[in-house]
């Protein structure tokens, strides 16, 4: 998830701005440690340092950075997500269908239902109807079932789109669980 | 794999390359977006305030079953309605609230909701009226015996009182039937076997919870049965409620106080669907009836001659916490004012005494307040001349509940038989003195030490206090229960002054921050001589009076820190200028021009460095505040201070740190002072010559 925790407590808005001064403080060093000397690195290491402590005593000095950082992130995630779906389906799925492949089910034979009877499941097995998510649909169960569904049905091509998935569950929006990428979500 | 799938693999596995190598630049733009949410996510947990375990909170007592710890300042987690913790702090006794028990107008005694649970301090509605001081006693879980034995514990301050009685129709009324929360152990009521008296049982109590836990299903049905239903479970419930009432009603006769019965709402009667909810599943001859609490407790109270208050008159559910149940701030304000409103008909006796003597007493005492001690500590050394007519001026005081404690700095003069013949004459007179001098300052703070009252204020020797300062004070003291220190207009004298200069240095501090209220201070103390006003014994004894220029300031910059100041219209002092001149601001009288810079003492030269520097001191270890608002109030203090005296602070930087050139221009300062004398001196020569 490339955004920021929301709603926002006082632990995330110090969290992250001792985060983004300890990083940009020791990008900044590296540079100015390079070519203008390490004293100078130091120095300015320090500084961002001396920056960012009073977050500790005055967390709000960090809110509106973090709104706009997560501002940033969420509209970065929606890009992101857009272009990854368009790169999978255009450069991914449509050169294996040219050749003759296509996401079809088996078909069955006459009198064959696809049908599978499914016993009781257990109390707890869908804690919510939608919300908080129960175990085995988060990324990487799903990730594994897809895997066991392309090992199963020997759709080997489908291996090109596992990290398409993942890098899709990685720009995740909501905050709140819900269900992530998977072979479903992408056609 | 035949030969299509191998094709459509390698393809695949291709093409996937090249869609990774494309969202290549996505993944190094998304870089730093990851990384920052990450590292945040990891980090956050080690700076958000971790919730405190209820059981960390409490301590078992051998009476009332468990208690709140003293001086908690902790972060409690609601059960459920809320994604928040809430800040609370207790005083000595375990209770929430800044009142003290003996200060206040009005004690409240109930369980959670008198307890504030779910909302911070600062929106706690014993905290929240200005008029009327409020104390609760309550802690959540508590049942109507747990109440009732507080109410005997605290009887003696009683009187005058207005006793409010909260009476939560959830846990109140059916723990008087099944007194297990939660599996404490908890006193409950039961009838003697032999007598079929009702009697209170406390020897259960242990640390250890009951055998069974009758939470949930069982009593979730059962409690709702005791409380709104017409059974056995119901009058059982509802006869010991009476006789607890009772014994709560003849304790406050025999105390003075008087009782008021509020009956409390659970959120559950206030919502028709939730109700309707509740109802659902019950056998029909188990009617629910959502007005029974209020019907049943108020008959009980006419019954006993005690004024009942249904507080679903005027509360809502917006009133409450959603899904959680407790009161909001909104509903906090609202219960604030309505103990507002009980205790004005009160005073205006529209709520009937219950006893002659309080009647009386209400009459006596304007206002209908009780009189606290008030302590005035008198240093005095060598003080003949003045100290009778000072002395005159506290023992004239309307106010006359008084402690008047003189502490004599091994004078010299007359002023042993004079404090002698004051002590003989009236017993509220005390004299001490010291077999050695001990100093100004010391002797000014063994006036405190020696002092028992719950309000203090110093009265110097040779100045005079209007009749109705005392009075006052307390007065406005009363009506801002979080007040630390209450004071009024000050008229200055000197000897050869033409006129008397009053000085008025209002500041409104109501409502505001520890770190606004210093700085309020900061920029407008016009004059330190507001230490003299009327203190709250609690703040006073947790500040530092120095001994050291600007000691004075940095008092009254700590207790700012500890709570607002309240200011009265009356004149607090008629003070005693020693100078020949009106000078009535603080700092002018060492005006710190070039001039004084090189001549005046060193201590006097650094003067607003060392008020920065000690003010910091101060600040950061006084007792009380939490680190948060020390922290605040020293960086506000360090910023308005250095914005209002930058010009001195810069002088005393030049001359401090270049000392030696400071004693250079010093001495050519002296110098300087010479010439002039030495060309009068050649003038006069001259014209001695010529008359010659």
């Amino acid at each position: 998830m490339l955004t920021l925790p929301f709603p926002r407590t006082r632990g995330a808005l110090i969290g992250f701005w001792l985060v983004i001064c300890g990083s940009a403080g020791a990008c900044l060093s590296l540079v100015l440690g390079r070519f203008m000397g390490w004293p100078y690195g130091v120095g300015t290491f320090g500084l961002f340092i001396g920056v960012s402590l009073p977050v500790l005593v005055f967390p709000r000095m960090a809110a509106f950075p973090y709104r706009v950082w997560h501002f940033a992130a969420r509209r970065f995630s929606q890009l992101a997500e857009r272009m990854l779906l368009w790169i999978s389906f255009y450069v991914v799925a449509m050169p294996v269908g040219w050749i003759g492949g296509r996401l079809v089910l088996d078909r069955p034979a006459p009198g064959e239902s696809l049908w599978a009877p499914r016993s009781t499941q257990k109390a707890g097995t869908y804690p919510l109807q939608d919300g908080v998510m129960p175990e085995r649909f988060t990324s990487q169960a799903r990730s594994l079932e897809l895997l066991v569904w392309m090992v199963r049905s020997r759709h080997y091509w489908a291996a090109g789109l596992l990290p398409f998935i993942y890098l899709i569950s990685v720009l995740q929006v909501e905050d709140r669980p819900a269900p992530t990428a998977n072979i479903y979500t992408l056609f | 794999m035949n030969h299509l799938a191998s094709v459509r693999f390698i393809i695949g596995i291709l093409s996937g390359c090249v869609g990774l190598l494309l969202a290549l630049p996505l993944c190094i733009a998304g870089l730093p977006f990851w990384l920052v949410g990450v590292l945040t996510r990891r980090l956050s947990p080690v700076f958000d305030h971790r919730p405190t375990p209820w059981g960390e909170a409490i301590q078992f007592h051998p009476v009332y079953g468990w208690t709140a710890k003293p001086h908690l300042d902790i972060r409690c987690q609601a059960v459920r309605g809320l994604d928040h913790l809430f800040h609370v702090t207790t005083d000595a006794n375990g209770w929430r609230g800044k009142g003290s028990i003996s200060m206040s107008d009005v004690l409240v005694f109930g369980d959670s909701f008198a307890w504030g649970y779910g909302i911070d301090d600062e929106e706690f509605f014993a905290d929240l009226s200005p008029r009327v001081a409020i104390k609760s006693i309550g802690v959540p879980g508590y049942n109507m015996v747990q109440e009732l034995l507080w109410m005997r514990e605290y009887s003696k301050h009683f009187q005058n009182k207005l006793i409010v009685w909260f009476v939560f129709d959830g846990n109140d009324l059916y723990d008087n039937v099944i007194p297990n929360l939660y599996h404490y152990r908890m006193p409950f009521v039961r009838k003697n076997a032999g007598s079929s008296e009702w009697e209170i049982v406390t020897s259960h109590l242990t640390k250890s919870d009951w055998p069974w836990n009758y939470e949930r299903n069982a009593r979730e049905r059962e409690k709702y049965l005791a409380t709104y239903g017409r059974n056995v479970m119901a009058d059982r419930a509802y006869a010991a409620c009476e006789y607890l009432i009772k014994e709560g009603t003849e304790l406050c006769k025999r105390s003075g106080g008087q009782l008021v019965v509020v009956g409390v709402p659970a959120i559950s009667r206030l919502t028709s669907q939730t109700w309707e909810k509740k109802s659902r599943g019950l056998a029909p001859n188990e009617r629910l009836d959502p007005q029974t609490p209020d019907d049943g407790v108020k008959a009980i109270c006419e019954k006993l001659g005690v004024p009942f208050v249904a507080a679903a008159a005027f509360l809502t559910p917006a009133d409450h916490i959603p899904l959680e149940g407790h009161w909001n701030g909104q509903g906090h304000r609202r219960i604030a004012e309505m103990i507002e409103r009980l205790h004005a008909e009160y005073l205006q006796g529209n709520i009937p005494c219950q006893t002659e003597k309080a009647t009386r007493e209400i009459g006596r005492m304007k206002g209908g307040h009780h009189a606290p001690l008030v302590s005035i500590g008198v240093p005095v050394y060598n003080g003949e001349k003045v100290l009778k007519q000072a002395l005159d001026s506290i023992l004239g005081q309307t106010y006359q509940n008084l402690e008047v404690v003189i502490c004599d700095n091994a004078s010299t003069d007359g002023t042993e038989a004079i404090c002698r013949e004051y002590a003989s004459r009236d017993t509220r007179v005390r004299y001490v003195r010291n077999p050695t001098n001990i100093g100004c300052n010391p002797n000014f703070w063994r006036t405190f030490e020696m002092s028992s009252g719950e309000l203090f204020m110093w009265g110097a020797a040779d100045d005079v206090k209007p009749s109705t300062a005392v009075a006052s004070c307390v007065d406005a003291l009363r009506k801002n229960p979080k007040a630390v220190l209450a004071y009024g207009p000050v008229f200055l004298q000197g000897p050869g002054w033409k006129e008397i200069v009053r000085v008025d240095n209002p500041m409104c501090m109501d409502g505001l921050s520890p770190a606004q209220r210093v700085r309020l201070l900061v920029r407008e103390l016009k004059t330190n001589v507001l230490e003299y006003g009327l203190y709250r014994r609690e703040a006073l004894s947790k500040g530092v009076y120095g001994d050291h220029s600007g000691c004075d300031t940095l008092f009254l910059l700590q207790m700012c820190l500890l709570g607002p100041f309240v200011y009265t219209s009356d004149p607090m002092l008629i003070y005693q200028e020693r100078g020949s001149e009106p000078k009535d601001l603080m700092y002018h009288e060492v005006p710190l021009s070039m001039r004084h810079l090189l001549t005046a003492p060193p201590h006097i030269r650094r003067k607003c460095w060392n008020v920065l520097l000690r003010g910091v001191w101060y600040l950061g270890r006084i007792q009380g505040p939490s680190m948060r608002d020390k922290t605040s109030a020293i960086a506000v203090y360090v910023k308005t201070y250095i914005g209002k005296y930058r010009s001195r602070l810069a002088k005393e930087i030049v001359f401090q740190s270049v000392d030696p050139l400071a004693k250079a221009l010093s001495f050519l300062w002296d110098i300087s002072k010479r010439i002039p004398m030495t060309a009068r001196i050649g003038k006069h020569v001259h014209r001695t010559v010529m008359k010659a």
